[in-house]
């Protein structure tokens, strides 16, 4: 009765192992290990398994994306572009939440992680949004939901990676993914009307101490152009990324080290904000960025081939395809496991230790697997702010000092939008195709 | 010296990105401008990765940055906290120590093989050679973290006794 197999037992030490708050990847490793050991073979296959789990080609864009992302924020492009965004649309009233989301989405299309983006600039965007009259906790909220879906808006190292363990194209991915990205945002613009109080918070500190608004004496027409300019090769990014996956010119790595190569001219030719001690601190902090990513992918290798090994795919996907007879019921069931799965472990574990069950199960009910990971990515990023757990609310309580309730309190219309866009996407899956299929 | 001591990996991880970024872009304009692709970097970049992620994952180990569920330890009575974290800090080691060993074995049959790599046709333990260190960096750095936490935790009880 209690004779369980090697993969089930690896599993259960696994979530033991993270309770005792060991990294993600040191229990991955550590489980696997530990089952191999229990199935008598496949130790020896370990250190080539982390090689080769670690060195692919296309595995090589998430560090540049993450360099590119990173260079944008210490060379003071994406600065540049929240300025213009705020000269734009920031003087209409209760503009600034609009400016919160817009520039959230942007930092999307250039990163590609999310509760980094949340400390990279939250603060200023909660800032200005308090001054706008917007409470902080919904200014925060907003700036979680935000970030969250940079893991939907391409470039997106969760799609690179979903791509990998899917072996299908992340260019397709990437495509893919704008419409519904830019939708689950466009609804999130719904919430403002309803949050902003008609009075402006007194005392709060001002954003124009923390970034003055430039050109303030021009008028508005001289203003934009002006900040427009300022801003233009940083806005220029997204063309240069997306645009070359898109006319089929770069496969995403090969976008990856375009943006990267980019960022370095802008910062170093054009705005001159390039330092060596810059260079240098930015280039140790993205390679570290990328490898809390790439070690937790090492072990998820282990751990993967013990899963296969030892054909809990099989155990596992049957059980799932037994839930019911209605396709929609088993899309229900694996929604329901990702979301509670994302509130407490990153995109990517998650990634590794669901999809070799859940993807045969979609290929078996005939789904494309293109539609099926726009719609795994947004439920993982829906756990990325999922009250009482998401990281990102964790992140954001701590950049604007506010109490996790409050912060949760915030997040919770942005949570409302995003199950209404996740079932418009799923039912809709012409919003996934239209693109790839224009394209392709 | 103590600086190269403290930041070896930083300094290795700087040059070896910067190098990856200087030589994938040129492939990418030696592919674009003459349809000729040099299979030799694809081979060059993946191993550069490959180095760059074990020693980044030490610099991250120093800084606790590698992502963890901190939602049950929370929950812990402070009593509790510090044995859980020298038994996390244990079983992690233990890991780590495991990874270099294993990864020194990989190495040493490469070695004894004599098999070589794909494109440039060198001894494939010359890619492999940096993990064993690269792994045992890690678990030296991943200790150092857990003394830094273990002072942490020591400094906040008196506030709450």
């Amino acid at each position: 009765m209690f004779d369980l197999g090697a993969g089930t037992q690896m599993l259960i030490l696994f979530f033991l192992l993270l309770a005792l708050r060991l990294p993600v990847a040191f229990a991955l490793g550590l489980s696997a290990l530990y089952a191999m050991w229990t199935l008598g073979f496949g130790l020896d296959l370990v250190g080539d398994l982390i090689a080769t789990g670690i060195a692919k080609f296309s595995l090589l864009a998430i560090p540049f994306f993450i360099l590119a992302g990173a260079l944008m924020g210490s060379l003071g492009i994406a600065e540049r572009m929240i300025r213009f965004f705020r000269v734009l649309i920031g003087a209409l009233p209760g503009g600034m939440g609009v400016v919160g989301t817009v520039v959230c989405l942007f930092w999307g299309a250039v990163s590609g992680s999310g509760p980094a983006s949340v400390a990279a600039i939250g603060p200023l965007i909660v800032k200005g949004m308090e001054e706008d009259g917007y409470t902080r906790s919904f200014a925060a909220g907003l700036v979680c939901t935000g970030a969250a879906l940079s893991i939907v808006i391409p470039p997106s190292i969760g799609l690179v990676i979903y791509g990998v363990i899917a072996e299908t194209s992340i260019s397709q991915l990437f495509i893919a993914a704008i419409i519904p990205g830019l939708f689950m945002g466009i609804l999130m613009l719904l919430t403002l009307p309803f949050a902003r109080k008609t009075r402006t918070v007194e005392g709060s500190p001002s954003l124009d101490k923390l970034m003055p608004a430039p050109y303030a004496d021009l008028p508005y027409g001289r203003r934009l152009w002006r900040s427009f300019l300022d801003s233009f090769w940083g806005l220029l990014t997204p063309v240069v990324i997306l645009g070359g996956i898109y006319t089929g010119a770069f496969t995403p790595t090969e976008a990856a080290l375009v943006a990267t190569v980019y960022a370095l001219l802008v910062g170093g030719i054009i705005y001159r904000t390039l330092s060596f001690k810059g260079l240098y601190q930015t280039l140790a902090d993205a390679a570290a960025a990328s490898s809390v990513v790439m070690l937790v992918v090492a072990y998820a290798s282990l751990f993967g081939w013990v899963v296969t090994v030892d054909d809990l795919i099989g155990q596992y996907s049957s059980v799932l395809l037994g839930v019911s007879d209605n396709q929609w019921v088993i899309l229900l069931v694996i929604m329901v496991i990702l979301l509670i799965a994302g509130m407490f472990m990153d995109a990517i574990t998650i990634m590794f230790i669901c999809l070799p069950i859940f993807l045969p199960v979609s290929r078996e009910l005939g789904w494309d697997p293109v539609w099926f990971g726009i719609l795994v990515m947004i439920n993982l990023a829906i756990g990325l702010f999922t009250p009482p757990v998401g990281i990102n609310l964790y992140v954001a309580a701590n950049v604007t000092r506010l109490p996790l309730e409050r912060v949760a309190q915030g997040a919770i219309p942005f949570l409302l939008t995003a199950f209404i866009g996740l079932a418009i996407v799923a039912a809709v899956p012409e919003m996934a195709s239209f693109l790839v299929e224009l394209l392709g | 010296m103590s600086l190269i001591l403290r930041d070896a990996e930083k300094i290795a991880c700087a040059i070896i990105f910067l190098a990856m970024t200087a030589l994938g872009f040129a492939n990418v304009v030696v592919r674009y401008t003459t349809s000729y692709s040099l299979a030799s970097s694809e081979e060059l970049l993946t191993n550069g990765f490959l180095l760059l992620t074990i020693l980044g994952a030490a610099i991250a180990a120093r800084t606790g940055d590698h992502l963890a569920v901190t939602l049950i330890f929370d929950l812990l009575p402070k009593s509790l906290r510090k044995p859980v974290l020298v038994l996390a800090g244990m079983l992690s080691a233990v890991l780590l120590a495991l990874s270099a060993w294993f990864s020194w074995e990989l190495v040493s049959n490469q070695m004894s093989s004599g098999i070589r790599s794909y494109a440039l046709q060198i001894p494939a333990w010359y890619y492999s050679a940096g993990m064993p260190f690269g792994f045992a960096l890690i678990l030296i750095r991943y200790i150092q973290h857990i003394f830094d936490t273990w002072e942490s935790l020591t400094s906040t009880e008196p506030e709450h006794v």
